[in-house]
C-alpha cells in the first residue's frame, strides 16, 4: 500500500554516496517542497573507488566491488522484503491502524548510478533489450528486461559458448555485477527506473541540442547574430536573464537550462531570420527540431495527464526524430576520437533513446520527483563548493 | 472487486477537514491554522475541483481500511490541541527557538543571546542551547524510528564504514507524522476529467499502485 521513490546521487569531494527514502502516499507537491522534510536519508555509503578497464586486477576488484554493493543493498532492503507479501500493520497519522505493504516502487538515479545497480553496462538501456546500434533511433518496441531471466542464464553463459541470437542481445549488455533489485519481492526491476526532467531533457537532451545548434550556426554563419539576441533578452517575472553568451557558461545547473528551454525557440528564430535562398529548407527543419524538443519538455512538465497529452508527446517525438537529421553532421563529428570518447557518445545516444521511454513511463507513474532531484543536485553543487 | 463511486471532489476534501488541527511546524496561530484546511488554501491538487462536472472517481475497493486506532493517540492527539506549543511553556518560546534554528543561529551565539541578558529565560522556558536542545528532543516523539546503524564494507583491500536506517522505520516514521494528516493518501484510485478521460497525476491516480494492491 504504501511505497517509496528513492534517489541516490553523488555528492561534491566528500566521497559518500547517499540514499534516500520518501513514501508515495504523500502527495508530490508536499513531498517535494523543502521544509516538509518527506525525505529520509536512508544510508550513507562509500564510494566504490574507479577503476581501470584493463588490468585483471581491476577485473577482479570490480567483481568484488559488485558484489559487495549487492550485500549491502540486501542489508538494507531486508526489512521490506519481509512485508512486501504479508503486509504490516502500521500507525497512520489519522490515529488509525492500517496494513501497510511498503514496496519498493522507484528509484530515481543518473544513468551511470542506474546501470551500475540494475548490473548493466554503461551503453545498455535499464528498461528494455534495445541493441547498442539502435540507440537515438525512435525505435520503442523492444523487450522489456527481465532481470529474473538474466540471472538463471548469466553462470551457464561463462561456461558455454552457445547461445541464441536472441540470448547474445540480451547478455551483450550485462556488467559484472547482478541488479541489486531483482530479489526485492514484489518488485519489477525494469520498472523502478524513472526518467527525471533533469537528467533526461536538462542535461541529456538540451545539452546535446546545444552542441548541435552551434555547429549549425557556425556552418551558416549566425553565431554572432544567435549571441547578440541572447544577450539582448530582456526580463520577465520568472525568466532568469542570461548574463553570458551560451558559449562562455561551462557548467550548467537545472534552472539554468530550464530558462534555456523558455528562450532558446524565440532566439534561434530571431537568429536565423531572412535566410539566403539556399537556407530556407534547412533552417525551417532546424527550427521544426528544437521546436518538438521544447514543446516535449514543456508538456512533460504538465502536473497531470491524459492520454491525450500523452499522444501530443508522442508526437513531438515522432517530430523530433523525424527533424533531427538536420543536425546529423554536427552530432558526433570526428571518427579518430579516442575509446574514452567513443563511450561519451554512447552515453549521449543513450540519452536520445532514454528520453523516449519518458511517454509510456507517464503512464506507469506521473510526476517523478524531478524536482527533488534538482535540489539535491544544486544542494551538492553547493556542498561540493564549500568544501 | 471494483466499486464505482462518483462524487463530488470538492465534497470529500470538505468531509474531513471540520475536526480540530495540530499547530503547524511553522508555528502559525493554531485557529488560522484550522481555517487555512477547512478552506483546503494549503494544498490544491485538483485544479479542477470547483467544476461540479469533473472528478469521477473510481475507488479500489477494500484499499487502505481501518484495522484499528492507534494506542494513546486520542491522549496525544488532545494534549496537543490543548497545549499547542507543548514541549515549550509559550508562543514565544516556541517563536524563538524556530527563529535561532532557521536563522541558523550558532550555538555559541545563543548561549550569548542568553548570557547577555537579550533575552529572557524565564518567559521563554529555556536560558542556553543545552536546554534549548532538551526541548528540541522532546519535539520529535517518533525519532527512535530513525535510529542508524553501521554496518562494514570490506572490498579487498580496506574495510569502510557505512552507515543505514531501517526503512521500514523510515515509512512508519513518515506514515506517523500528524504534521501529513491531511495530506496522506492510503489507496489507489482513477480520476476522469469531464469528458470521461482519464488524468494520471499523483502516485495514487496512475496504474502502479492499483496493479500492486492487494
Amino acid at each position: 500500500m504504501s511505497d517509496q521513490t528513492n534517489l541516490t546521487n553523488f555528492s561534491g569531494d566528500k566521497k559518500a554516496w547517499p540514499v534516500y527514502i520518501t513514501i508515495g502516499n504523500l502527495p508530490s507537491a508536499r513531498r517535494n517542497s523543502p521544509g516538509s522534510m518527506a525525505v529520509l536519508l536512508l544510508a550513507l555509503l562509500p564510494i566504490p573507488p574507479k577503476l581501470s578497464k584493463s588490468s585483471k586486477a581491476d577485473q577482479r576488484q570490480r567483481k568484488i566491488n559488485a558484489d559487495t554493493l549487492q550485500d549491502v543493498f540486501e542489508l538494507i532492503f531486508a526489512p521490506l522484503q519481509d512485508v512486501a507479501h504479508t503486509g504490516i500493520a502500521i500507525d497512520c497519522a489519522d490515529g488509525k491502524v492500517r496494513q501497510c505493504f511498503p514496496i519498493l516502487s522507484a528509484w530515481i538515479a543518473d544513468h551511470m548510478e542506474n546501470v551500475a545497480l540494475h548490473g548493466l553496462k554503461t551503453n545498455a538501456c535499464p528498461k528494455c533489450e534495445v541493441p547498442t546500434h539502435e540507440l537515438g533511433t525512435n525505435a520503442r518496441s523492444h523487450r522489456t528486461r527481465d532481470y529474473a531471466r538474466y540471472q538463471r542464464y548469466k553462470p551457464e553463459n561463462q561456461n558455454s559458448g552457445s547461445e541464441s541470437d536472441d540470448d547474445h542481445i540480451m547478455c551483450d549488455n550485462l556488467g559484472i555485477g547482478q541488479n541489486i533489485f531483482h530479489r526485492l519481492d514484489r518488485v519489477s526491476a525494469s520498472d523502478l527506473y524513472k526518467p527525471d526532467m533533469l537528467h533526461t531533457i536538462y542535461l541529456g537532451l538540451f545539452k546535446h541540442m546545444m552542441d548541435w545548434i552551434e555547429g549549425f550556426l557556425k556552418k551558416h554563419g549566425r553565431l554572432q547574430a544567435f549571441d547578440d539576441v541572447w544577450k539582448a533578452l530582456p526580463p520577465y517575472p520568472g525568466f532568469l536573464v542570461p548574463k553570458k553568451a551560451y558559449r562562455e557558461v561551462t557548467q550548467w545547473q537545472g534552472k539554468e537550462m530550464r530558462n534555456l528551454g523558455r528562450c532558446i525557440l524565440g532566439v534561434l528564430a530571431v537568429a536565423l531570420r531572412q535566410p539566403g535562398g539556399a537556407q530556407v529548407i534547412p533552417f525551417k527543419r532546424a527550427l521544426g527540431c528544437v521546436r518538438a524538443l521544447v514543446d516535449f519538455n514543456m508538456m512533460a512538465q504538465y502536473r497531470s495527464h491524459t492520454s491525450d497529452t500523452i499522444a501530443y508527446m508522442e508526437d513531438y517525438l515522432d517530430q523530433f526524430h523525424k527533424l533531427k537529421d538536420i543536425f546529423l553532421e554536427f552530432r558526433v563529428t570526428k571518427r579518430t576520437q579516442d575509446k574514452v570518447d567513443k563511450q561519451r557518445k554512447e552515453i549521449r545516444r543513450q540519452r536520445a533513446l532514454v528520453i523516449e521511454r519518458v511517454a509510456p513511463s507517464l503512464r506507469r507513474r506521473m510526476r517523478d520527483d524531478n524536482r527533488q532531484e534538482e535540489n539535491d543536485l544544486c544542494l551538492d553543487l553547493v556542498r561540493g563548493e564549500s568544501h | 472487486m471494483e466499486s464505482s463511486v462518483s462524487h463530488n471532489l470538492e465534497a470529500s476534501e470538505r468531509q474531513d477537514s471540520d475536526c480540530e488541527s495540530d499547530p503547524g511546524p511553522a508555528g502559525s496561530e493554531p485557529d488560522e491554522f484550522c481555517r487555512d484546511i477547512a478552506y483546503g488554501s494549503d494544498t490544491e491538487v485538483f485544479d479542477d475541483a470547483t467544476s461540479p462536472s469533473a472528478g469521477k472517481q473510481i475507488h479500489y475497493e477494500g484499499a487502505g481500511q481501518v484495522i484499528g486506532d492507534v494506542d494513546g493517540f486520542e491522549h496525544e492527539y488532545s494534549n496537543l490541541c490543548d497545549d499547542p506549543w507543548a514541549p515549550f511553556n509559550s508562543e514565544q518560546g516556541f517563536k524563538l527557538a524556530s527563529w535561532f534554528i532557521e536563522g541558523k543561529v550558532s550555538k555559541s551565539r545563543i548561549n550569548q543571546y542568553f548570557s547577555s541578558g537579550l533575552g529572557d529565560a524565564e518567559s521563554v522556558g529555556y536560558s542556553s542551547m543545552h536546554t534549548l536542545e532538551n526541548h528540541l528532543r522532546l519535539l520529535d516523539p517518533y525519532s527512535q524510528y530513525l535510529q542508524w546503524f553501521e554496518g562494514q564494507v570490506e572490498d579487498g583491500q580496506r574495510t569502510l564504514p557505512f552507515f543505514y536506517r531501517n526503512a521500514l522505520g523510515c515509512v512508519r516514521y513518515l506514515l506517523r507524522q500528524i504534521a501529513y494528516r491531511d495530506d496522506l493518501v492510503y489507496a489507489p484510485r482513477h480520476e476522469y476529467d469531464s469528458t470521461g478521460q482519464r488524468i494520471y497525476a499523483e502516485m495514487h491516480t496512475a496504474d502502479w499502485w492499483w496493479d500492486v494492491q492487494v
